[in-house]
């Protein structure tokens, strides 16, 4: 409702009570808009949430509104590995247990914290916060690549692990590193694909037995 | 039915939304409820410029179709060893979902992307030798055939004869293609173009077979072989130029393409 037909709600002789839901209800709207907004919500648990946030008190409520605004505000990426942190070396790259010649790079900092949940790999990370897609016009300069290359010049990392994706993209994305780092004195390897541990194989779909056909090891 | 994938979206946590050139009905949008989920009835299958065979729910209101099930045919998993042809392959998913129309079947062009596709890949694996007497393609050079055989299933088949104005025969020389009319023009004819390019003999005639050759069936790989490299590069060139003339904008990975 814009100001104009507010005015002339008001003018109807509209009651107080009345008046005060209609002014809210834009609010309450744009509230659910936002929340419909993030990934994984829908209209209908924006809509829950939204009452929720109604219902909760204004303490837990300006919590939230505070960590949310905190996130804008003070994290950043990791000058190194490009992880949202809020110092200006993340945790990861300060750990001097873990082996500094080995770099995983990953696509997103959920793939990090997948390689982390995993518990076996003590190596670094490279966060690249996202992969080629012509398609929708992401390339090289929209991706933390030119980061990358400046880490390796160190001459400190000896492996690049490319864990992108098993997509096209993700794979043409690891192509391209590659083909960058060529020149370098480190040595790139890819993840291995296949078929997942305990599965058995009449279940396997063709692909997964083809990508575990085409990598498989020495016995 | 038949479909090669030339889009896919995240929707949500676990769904996709993927545009699709089937060999039946054309271009078609579809919901993948699940399709990010390691197991579902998609499997692996809904991957960019994936060769599938699926099935949908088709929806008449005019919303998103339900894609039901769906299993891989061909993966051109190749590709992704040589980023010219990479790259190439970016292209034929941009022109199919870009240039072909909603529900408007093309069997032939859906059969020549699958060919072309099949060729890049090809190309990208064959590491500079032919394999088992088939051609080693140039990427950039099989894509002219599929562009040229996209102009010409979806109507716009460049005039390469004779002046679409006086109808007076092309023979020696340099000749002007005007866009607005879809062919060559005669010196007499030109004056009431709007917009038009030289083209050098080497380039017309060469074009030219090559038209002839997609409506024969066949891949012009005749024409291209014994063509001169500055003759492809002009064709090339001319082409980029009418494809940007007929859109109003020049294909985003033709320039990925030539970097």
């Amino acid at each position: 409702m814009t100001m104009g037909q507010r005015h002339m709600a008001g003018d109807r002789g509209w009651s107080s009570d009345r008046r005060g839901q209609e002014e809210s209800k834009p609010l309450l709207e744009r509230l659910q808009e936002m929340l419909g907004a993030l990934p994984g919500i829908g209209p209908k648990s924006a809509e829950r949430i939204a009452h929720h946030l109604l219902a909760a008190s204004r303490e837990e409520v300006f919590e939230l509104a505070d960590a949310l605004r905190a996130v804008k505000e003070k994290l950043k990426r990791c000058s190194r590995c490009c992880v949202p942190t809020e110092a200006e070396t993340c945790f990861t790259c300060l750990d001097t247990l873990r082996d500094s010649g080995l770099l995983c790079v990953v696509e997103q900092p959920r793939d990090q914290a997948a390689f982390e949940r995993m518990g076996t790999y003590r190596g670094l990370y490279h966060i690249l916060h996202g992969r080629l897609s012509p398609l929708e016009g992401v390339g090289p300069e929209k991706l933390t690549i030119d980061q990358l290359i400046t880490r390796l010049r160190g001459g400190e990392i000896r492996e690049v692990i490319l864990a992108t994706n098993p997509t096209l993209e993700g794979d043409g994305t690891s192509l391209y590193i590659a083909g960058l780092l060529g020149h370098m004195n480190v040595r790139i390897t890819r993840l291995a694909r296949g078929i997942p541990a305990g599965s058995v194989l009449e279940f396997a779909n063709s692909q997964m037995l083809a990508d575990a056909m085409d990598g498989r090891n020495t016995f | 039915m038949e479909g090669l994938v030339v889009r896919v979206s995240d929707w949500s946590e676990t769904s996709r939304i993927v545009t699709l050139f089937t060999r039946e009905h054309g271009k078609l949008r579809a919901l993948a409820k699940g399709g990010r989920r390691l197991r579902s009835p998609f499997e692996s299958s809904l991957d960019l410029l994936n060769h599938d065979r699926m099935v949908l729910i088709r929806k008449t209101s005019g919303g998103l179709h339900l894609l039901t099930e769906s299993s891989q045919i061909t993966r051109f998993s190749g590709l992704a060893k040589d980023y010219q042809a990479l790259s190439g392959a970016y292209l034929v998913a941009e022109l199919l979902g870009d240039w072909v129309e909603e529900n408007d079947p093309h069997p032939g062009l859906f059969d020549a992307a699958i060919g072309c596709l099949k060729d890049l890949e090809q190309a990208a694996c064959a590491d500079g030798e032919t394999e088992k007497g088939m051609p080693k393609w140039n990427p950039r050079d099989r894509l002219v055939v599929l562009e040229l055989a996209l102009l010409i299933d979806l109507g716009y088949r460049p005039e390469l004869t004779g002046c679409v104005g006086c109808a007076k025969k092309a023979e020696k020389g340099s000749a002007a293609f005007a866009f607005g009319s879809g062919g060559l023009v005669c010196r007499g004819c030109r004056l009431d173009q709007r917009g038009w390019r030289e083209l050098p003999e080497r380039c017309w005639k060469l074009a030219r077979n090559l038209v002839a050759a997609i409506e024969l069936g066949g891949n012009g790989w005749a024409e291209l072989s014994v063509s001169e490299e500055s003759a492809r590069r002009e064709v090339r060139r001319w082409l980029g130029e009418y494809l940007s003339w007929i859109r109003g904008r020049r294909p985003r990975l033709m320039g990925w393409q030539e970097e």
